[in-house]
C-alpha cells in the first residue's frame, strides 16, 4: 500500500468497520470481508440468512436493489441505523476488494517488469 | 431516499448547513450529502477526505481525467445518481461534452487519448469481472504510457466510486436533478471548485 493512501484506507475502514454502532464490529467485517470477495455472501454462515440476499445485491447489483429489500429487512427486526451500517460495509468492501485485486496485479506486474529490465 | 434518517436525522448543524446549501443553491440539497452528514465520522469524512485527496489532490491525471473515470466506474455500475453529476464535472472540466458521452456510450468510439482508453478499459474490467483482471491487462494499460503511480491511482478512483455508487442505489438517491440541465450545470461548478471535503 503506497504511503499516500494507508492513513486514508485505515481511516476509512476503522470508522466503517470498528466504530461503536447499531451492528457488531465482527458481523461488519464479515460483510465487508464476503463483499469484497473472499466468500459467497449466500454461503457466509456467520451472515444471517435475511441479511445475505440483500447483500447479495449490494455487492454484485445495487441498481437492482428495489423498496421492498430494505422493507424486509426493517420488518425483520434491523433498525434503520443497522441496515445503513451493513450497507456501507458491504459498499465497502465490494469498492476495496476491487483496489486490493487490481493492486495486487499492478505489483506483480511491477516484480515481472523488474525482472525482465534486470535479464536485459 | 429509503432510510428516513439519511433525510432528516442528521444533526442540528448539519441540518442547518444543508438548509444553507439549499438556500445558496436554490435547490434541494443532493441525497449524496444527505447521506455523507448522517453520522459523518462513521462514514462521510473519512470516506469524503480520501475522495477529496484524490480527486483533487496533486496528480498524473488532470481534474476532467479523473471525473471521466468517476462517471465512467458509475457508468459500469449503472449508477444513474453518480453518472449525471460527474458526466457533467467532466465535461465541464475538459471543455467536450461529446466525448464524454461518447466515452460512457462507446458509441462510436470516442476521441480520446490512449492513455485514457487504456485505463478506463481497465477500469471497466475491474468493475464489472474483478476476478477476471490479470497482469496482461497492467501492461496494456503500461504500453499506452500510463506510469504506475497513474495507474494506482485510477485503480483508487475506480475503487471509491464503486463504493459510493452502491450507496446511491441502495440508499435510492433522487435523480431528478437530472431532468434540470441548469441545476445539472451548477452542480457541476459546485463540484469542479469545491471538491469533496465535507
Amino acid at each position: 500500500m503506497s504511503t499516500k493512501r494507508r492513513p486514508y484506507q485505515e481511516r476509512l475502514m476503522a470508522a466503517v468497520l470498528e466504530r461503536e454502532g447499531a451492528t457488531h464490529p465482527t458481523l461488519r467485517k464479515a460483510v465487508c470481508r464476503a463483499a469484497a470477495g473472499a466468500t459467497d455472501l449466500t454461503q457466509a454462515d456467520s451472515i444471517p440468512a435475511e441479511l445475505q440476499r440483500y447483500l447479495e445485491k449490494v455487492s454484485r447489483f445495487a441498481y437492482k436493489i428495489l423498496d421492498r429489500d430494505v422493507a424486509a429487512l426493517k420488518a425483520e427486526g434491523y433498525s434503520e441505523d443497522a441496515v445503513f451500517e451493513l450497507t456501507v460495509s458491504g459498499a465497502v468492501g465490494a469498492g476495496l476488494g476491487r483496489l486490493e485485486r487490481g493492486l495486487t496485479v499492478l505489483g506483480q506486474s511491477a516484480r515481472a517488469k523488474e525482472l525482465a529490465d534486470a535479464l536485459e | 431516499m429509503r432510510l428516513n434518517k439519511l433525510t432528516n436525522g442528521q444533526r442540528l448543524r448539519h441540518r442547518l448547513l444543508l438548509a444553507l446549501m439549499e438556500r445558496m443553491n436554490g435547490a434541494p440539497a443532493p441525497d449524496v450529502m444527505r447521506a455523507l452528514l448522517y453520522r459523518p465520522d462513521y462514514f462521510g469524512r473519512p470516506y469524503s477526505a480520501w475522495l477529496h485527496a484524490v480527486m483533487r489532490g496533486p496528480s498524473p491525471w488532470s481534474m476532467g481525467e479523473r471525473e471521466l473515470i468517476a462517471a465512467f466506474t458509475s457508468h459500469q455500475n449503472q449508477c444513474q445518481f453518480c453518472v449525471i453529476g460527474h458526466a457533467a464535472a467532466a465535461a465541464r472540466a475538459l471543455g467536450d461534452a461529446s466525448t464524454v458521452q461518447a466515452a460512457l456510450e462507446a458509441s462510436p468510439p470516442a476521441p480520446l487519448d490512449d492513455r485514457m482508453k487504456a485505463v478506463l478499459g481497465l477500469v471497466k474490467k475491474l468493475t464489472l469481472t474483478p476476478e477476471d483482471v490479470e497482469v496482461a491487462d497492467i501492461e496494456q494499460v503500461r504500453d499506452a504510457g500510463v506510469g504506475d503511480a497513474a495507474i494506482e491511482e485510477a485503480l483508487t478512483i475506480c475503487a471509491l466510486f464503486n463504493i459510493i455508487n452502491r450507496l446511491a442505489d441502495a440508499f435510492d438517491f433522487d435523480t431528478s436533478l437530472g431532468e434540470q440541465p441548469e441545476m445539472v450545470s451548477k452542480s457541476a461548478d459546485v463540484l469542479l471548485k469545491r471538491g469533496y471535503a465535507i
